[in-house]
């Protein structure tokens, strides 16, 4: 890979980080990472092998030893605030993201913890919810929605904030096809960095520029999508499309 | 499930609907407190009131049938001592208890059917409830529907294993207590997990809430006029 | 069991109002200063898990089962004051969502089930917790259950609402029942999440929970007197009442008739009620002050 000469600023930088459970358990060993503006990189990996934890370490929910940068801020206690408004996650559970009474209330929660007003924050909230194809659940209550209604609506509440990074943490979980396309759509459009911790491949293959594998707590490739799938046969199924043709008639 | 019910009603439009919550709660106060003043056998005093609820209950445009009947499940309690004192010979007081604790239930269910929850919990706020008290019982009521779900998968899915009938004993004394662990030890990541969201989002400690109410003409207009009806009622 | 409105009389819930507000207020403040900002999710949550967990069923008998009440088992888990917090919580909500209980009443069920039930529920757990585990938990879920039952038949008892001793008897006895039930749940249950995360029971004994052990225990001895007070005659709450010369001087045995007609500011069950409420609010004022002083004491 050639290096060009005016490389942008990384916007994410991880140098030798290390990460420990407090039952001992080498949960990261040595990674080291790099986000650029604009791009879109897929976390993939065996469940366990460190992709969650490496990723709650970015917005310092986990603190583990090594360094990191953010948009040109070292990661430190001091500086955590600064550095939470500058990067969006997008939880797994909706659920445990989606703690407001209501819509309106959740999405306006980054704004208001922003030090924004009152009106400020439900202008901006109702615009995220518009970025998502949501304004019409303004009101109601979270529970009532569905899972693909609920992962916008957090992508909203994280939007509002004006992140210059996303961070997603399979994102598609639960939702259906048509939900999984929205979210795809919402996505691409976006035009923040973003890092997608997924299982799913072709989500992988369709938004992501690069991807990096995680294998008990060590990064250990980065590359394209399609090159890392075939490297470490990460494939649903291991049949060539050719044999998928014949599996029908065969007998097991 | 009920609170399902009353999260609909509460949800309409109408004239009470738009009313502040704190009106809606003082006036619910003074129309408590001066029906619990009012002695027994008082019966056109109570017959008013129960005309006022049902007047009230038109103009929220809530189901009058619905109302009445969820009422009820103050009736086995209130009817249990009524016979009680019916046969200890005091016959108006019985009456009196169940009149009285019945329309207080109805007058109840008509703020909680006009007043979403995080509403009416604004409105105790600004009347003076501690704040953590507050908080809680939103988040409270937040996940009361998540987590009973959660309860009746695991009972569903015990009930699967088990044949579909429940079993006895000792055994089913463990199982029960088996399931109900593991529902604490998830609700308590869970809690840990709304709380790393909340870190996400820049939670420092100290909760915004959103304002959504104000107390205006109309609301103290309807305070005064209900209190003033009641009161007069009473002692007119 | 939940009070309804209307069944109490005013001096019995207003006083009770009165003073639930303090007691809460200030283990609201405790359960600030016990727990971090996590907080706020962890008693929500965890509020919600009671609920759910009341819809879980124990298998007590032939074709019977029971559930959860929780006030215990908070406790042991969350710590007191978070737990009265929680009970607290709950028990508003069910009065308001599911009308289980009264609102004016609110004071009294507070009172009975989130105050003195956790707090009697967590003291022998505090003070044998370490040595006798299962016992000190079965004897502070039983006595939880025991003593806001009581509380709430002597408060029903104070009101004036016909109680013959009969009725009064079953009840106490069904009331003990549930206790027990309740006491057996509370082991099991917390046993089994022993095992999942020892971390999430409370270890008895820290030093920083001496007020609330003091005031557990004056909340049982305040229930154990509320009980003997609410099953005693109404004649002996006046007797008492007068001999602490806090009754007006024309108190007269008039027929509970008075209540149904003249004012009721004059009549003799008013000046009863006043009397027993008076009466409790002195020995709850009495417990308080003498744990204030006792926790000055050692911590100087």
């Amino acid at each position: 890979m050639t290096t060009p000469t005016n490389v942008p600023a990384p916007l994410i930088e991880v140098r030798n980080l290390y990460f420990q459970y407090g039952d001992g358990t080498q949960a990261l060993e040595g990674v080291n990472f790099t986000l650029y503006p604009g791009e879109t990189v897929a976390l993939l990996g065996p469940n366990g092998s460190g992709k969650t934890t490496f990723v709650l370490q970015l917005n310092g929910v986990l603190s583990g030893e090594g360094s990191i940068t953010v948009c040109g801020l070292p990661l430190t206690k001091e500086t955590l605030t600064r550095v939470r408004a500058k990067i969006g996650m997008v939880f797994q559970d909706s659920d445990e993201q989606l703690f407001m009474p209501t819509v309106l209330d959740d999405v306006a929660f980054g704004p208001l913890n922003q030090g924004m007003g009152e009106r400020e924050a439900i202008a901006k909230a109702k615009l995220a919810l518009e970025q998502a194809s949501l304004a019409q659940v303004w009101n109601k209550a979270p529970y009532h929605l569905s899972a693909g209604e609920k992962r916008r609506v957090a992508l909203a509440g994280v939007l509002a904030m004006e992140p210059e990074i996303l961070i997603l943490d399979e994102p598609t979980t639960f939702l259906d096809p048509p939900a999984e396309r929205n979210l795809l759509q919402l996505l691409r459009d976006l035009p923040q960095a973003k890092l997608i911790v997924t299982h799913n491949v072709r989500l992988a293959a369709s938004l992501a520029s690069r991807a990096v594998f995680f294998e008990k707590g060590k990064l250990v490739a980065s590359g394209s999508v399609s090159e890392i799938a075939e490297r470490f046969h990460w494939t649903y199924s291991d049949l060539a499309p050719a044999d998928l043709r014949y599996s029908a008639q065969r007998r097991f | 499930m009920h609170h399902v019910l009353l999260e609909r009603w509460s949800q309409r439009a109408s004239p009470l609907h738009r009313r502040d919550a704190r009106a809606k709660i003082l006036a619910l106060l003074v129309f408590l407190v001066v029906l619990a003043t009012t002695p027994a056998g008082a019966g056109a005093i109570l017959t008013t009131y129960a005309a006022l609820l049902a007047a009230a209950i038109l103009i929220a445009r809530l189901p009058l049938s619905g109302i009445v009947s969820r009422s009820m499940v103050v009736l086995p309690f209130s009817l249990t001592f009524a016979l009680i004192s019916w046969l200890a010979g005091e016959p108006w007081r019985a009456l009196a208890l169940v009149e009285k604790s019945y329309l207080s239930t109805v007058a109840v269910l008509l703020v909680a059917g006009t007043t979403p929850l995080p509403l009416l919990l604004g409105g105790l706020e600004r009347l003076g409830a501690p704040r953590l008290l507050v908080l809680v019982a939103q988040f409270l009521y937040r996940y009361l529907f998540v987590l009973s779900e959660q309860a009746q998968h695991m009972r569903l899915a015990a009930a699967c294993r088990q044949g579909g009938a429940t079993v006895r004993g000792r055994n089913g004394f463990r199982a029960a207590s088996g399931a109900l662990a593991v529902l604490f030890a998830r609700s308590h990541e869970r809690a840990e997990g709304v709380h790393r969201a909340m870190r996400a989002r820049g939670f420092s400690g100290r909760f915004s809430l959103l304002h959504s109410q104000r107390f205006g003409a109309r609301d103290g207009a309807f305070l005064l006029v209900v209190s003033a009806f009641l009161v007069l009622v009473r002692f007119g | 069991m939940h009070i309804p409105d209307n069944f109490l009389s005013p001096p019995v819930w207003a006083t009770l109002d009165a003073i639930s507000v303090p007691a809460v207020g200030l283990m609201v403040r405790q359960a600030g200063r016990d727990l971090d900002d996590a907080r706020i999710p962890l008693l929500g949550v965890m509020g919600a898990f009671v609920f759910a967990a009341q819809m879980i069923n124990f298998p007590v008998g032939v074709g019977t089962s029971g559930h959860l009440v929780g006030g215990t088992l908070l406790a042991c888990t969350l710590g007191p004051a978070p737990a009265v917090l929680v009970m607290t919580v709950i028990i508003a909500i069910q009065a308001f969502v599911f009308q289980d209980g009264g609102v004016l009443a609110l004071g009294a069920n507070v009172f009975n089930m989130a105050v003195i039930g956790v707090l009697a529920g967590y003291w022998p757990f505090h003070v044998w917790g370490a040595t006798r585990h299962r016992a000190a938990i079965f004897a502070g879920a039983f006595l939880s259950v025991m003593v806001s039952g009581s509380l709430a038949l002597g408060e029903l008892r104070m009101s004036g609402v016909a109680m013959p001793r009969p009725l009064a008897v079953v009840s106490l006895a069904l009331f003990a029942a549930s206790a027990a039930i309740e006491g057996v749940i509370t082991i099991c249950v917390i046993q089994a999440i022993e095992k999942l995360n020892a971390g999430y029971v409370q270890k008895p004994r820290a030093s920083n929970q001496r007020t609330l052990a003091v005031f557990s225990g004056a909340a049982i001895a305040l229930g154990v007197v509320g009980f003997l007070v609410a099953s005693a005659a109404p004649d002996g709450i006046q007797r008492l009442g007068i001999q602490m010369g806090l009754t007006a001087k024309t108190v007269l045995h008039a027929p509970l008739a008075d209540y149904t007609t003249g004012s009721f500011l004059e009549s003799a069950w008013m000046r009863r009620a006043t009397a027993g409420l008076a009466g409790l609010l002195l020995i709850y004022a009495v417990c308080a002050a003498t744990a204030r002083w006792l926790v000055r004491r050692r911590s100087a």
